[in-house]
């Protein structure tokens, strides 16, 4: 089973071109939670909730001519 | 391992290279040469399959210009099955780069090719290399000047800044660095390449190694400088939302720099796939949402999602850039891209047959800070 860990690499590199480009890369998140893992979801969701609000809309979205 | 040194004058490199090449052909020791040829017209310099000794005479082995990477070439020509007899390949480092990025992949193979690789000062889009052409320039002085470490603002722009120019992982090397202007090298790195340079006579390059070697580290040292002050002048231009958009408010999603890209080997693109086929409902609810839409969609998304996909095997050839028709910077962006993420697995595209590219390994202990666990 290797899967998470190809898509770990994937998200590091996609981490690493949004730094790159000047884009906010904390907003691209990553955990590995198993179905029998509903507290840390619930907590994951909602940590990650916060995060969002505190840094508001994504400004990308207020564009039409992405 | 083979290490042969010889040197010759300058002057005949055209004629004894192209001889060379011709006797490896009439004597059999390879049943082709791909090589570029000046095409009748005299106005472009393509990579051509020759099997034929006599038509050497129209090569033209150093025309400063890249049609079309012969990393493409080599992958089109050896993908299905693998050369059954020996085949020489000339190639510019980018170009072997790539190559060993495809081998990798399983989308070229390297059997039975002898790989003939130059030091590279850089070269000139078609279109300018065109024109040079008829302005009748004297492309060996040109090469001169940069090889002497002179700036040209003609140069492709990623030929600026590229700190390759020695090839690695060639059977043998067309050497300018570490040899006084009036000379240039060759130097066998395997048995095979050693084999094939019996038939070429030349001087012993006494103590070429060391010359070389010094000759090699000043020029890449200027060339990561001057690619560093790219980079700065590039992140200032394109990064951030706003500047991003300008950047990319020329593409009109042509593509084109993924068909000419050679890491780009995908038979079908996602971005031209089905998941990109969409209802018209879908349309009129995006419009929707911020009163207005772009079309085509998603252009921004394709050149990240291509960066995604394969940045971590870009060799900065700068193929895209020239195929681009509104002049989006996109190799130097690539280049730039391409470096960090590649550096985030201590990787450098085309540098080693063994190290496996990035994509298709993975490891336990590895990028922590990134999540999961």
């Amino acid at each position: 089973m290797s899967g998470n860990l190809k898509a770990r690499r994937r998200v590091a590199i996609l981490k690493t071109i949004f730094d790159t480009l000047g884009l906010e890369s904390e907003r691209v998140h990553l955990e590995w939670i198993s179905a029998s893992e509903g507290k840390k979801f619930a907590d994951t969701v909602k940590k990650i909730t916060e995060e969002t609000k505190q840094q508001g809309p994504n400004p990308l979205a207020k564009h039409w001519s992405i | 391992m083979a290490n042969k040194w010889i040197k010759h004058p300058l002057e005949n490199r055209d004629a004894l290279i192209k001889g060379w090449l011709k006797t490896l052909l009439e004597k059999e020791i390879v049943k082709g040469v791909v090589v570029p040829s000046l095409l009748p017209s005299g106005a472009n310099a393509a990579q051509s399959l020759i099997t034929d000794p006599a038509m050497l005479e129209n090569t033209d082995p150093f025309a400063p210009v890249m049609a079309v990477s012969t990393a493409k070439i080599i992958s089109k020509m050896t993908r299905l099955k693998p050369m059954e007899k020996p085949v020489a390949v000339l190639l510019r480092p980018c170009e072997l780069r790539a190559t060993i990025e495809l081998t990798k992949l399983k989308q070229a193979n390297l059997d039975n090719l002898l790989l003939i690789a130059m030091d590279c000062a850089g070269t000139f889009s078609v279109k300018t290399y065109t024109s040079l052409v008829q302005e009748g320039a004297n492309f060996v002085e040109i090469e001169r000047k940069l090889f002497a470490g002179e700036e040209d603002p003609l140069l492709r722009p990623v030929c600026q800044g590229c700190e390759w120019s020695v090839p690695d992982n060639c059977d043998i090397t067309i050497a300018w660095h570490g040899l006084d202007e009036s000379s240039f090298g060759l130097i066998a790195h395997t048995e095979k390449g050693e084999a094939s340079l019996a038939e070429m006579e030349g001087e012993a390059w006494e103590n070429g190694e060391e010359a070389r070697a010094a000759a090699v580290e000043k020029w890449t040292n200027d060339k990561i400088a001057k690619r560093d002050a790219q980079f700065a002048e590039l992140k200032e231009r394109v990064s951030g939302v706003e500047n991003l958009l300008k950047t990319y408010a020329a593409c009109i999603n042509c593509h084109n720099c993924m068909t000419v890209c050679p890491i780009c080997f995908c038979k079908e693109c996602f971005f031209d796939s089905a998941v990109f086929e969409f209802e018209s409902d879908r349309f009129m609810d995006w419009s929707s949402a911020r009163g207005n839409l772009r079309l085509p969609t998603d252009t921004l998304l394709f050149h990240i999602g291509r960066m995604n996909h394969m940045s971590t095997s870009c060799v900065a050839c700068g193929m895209c850039q020239d195929a681009c028709p509104n002049d989006i910077p996109v190799a130097q962006i690539f280049k730039m891209v391409g470096f960090n993420t590649q550096q985030r697995f201590d990787y450098v595209a085309g540098r080693s047959l063994d190290e496996p590219v990035p994509l298709a390994d993975f490891r336990e202990d590895e990028l922590h800070e990134i999540g999961g666990e």
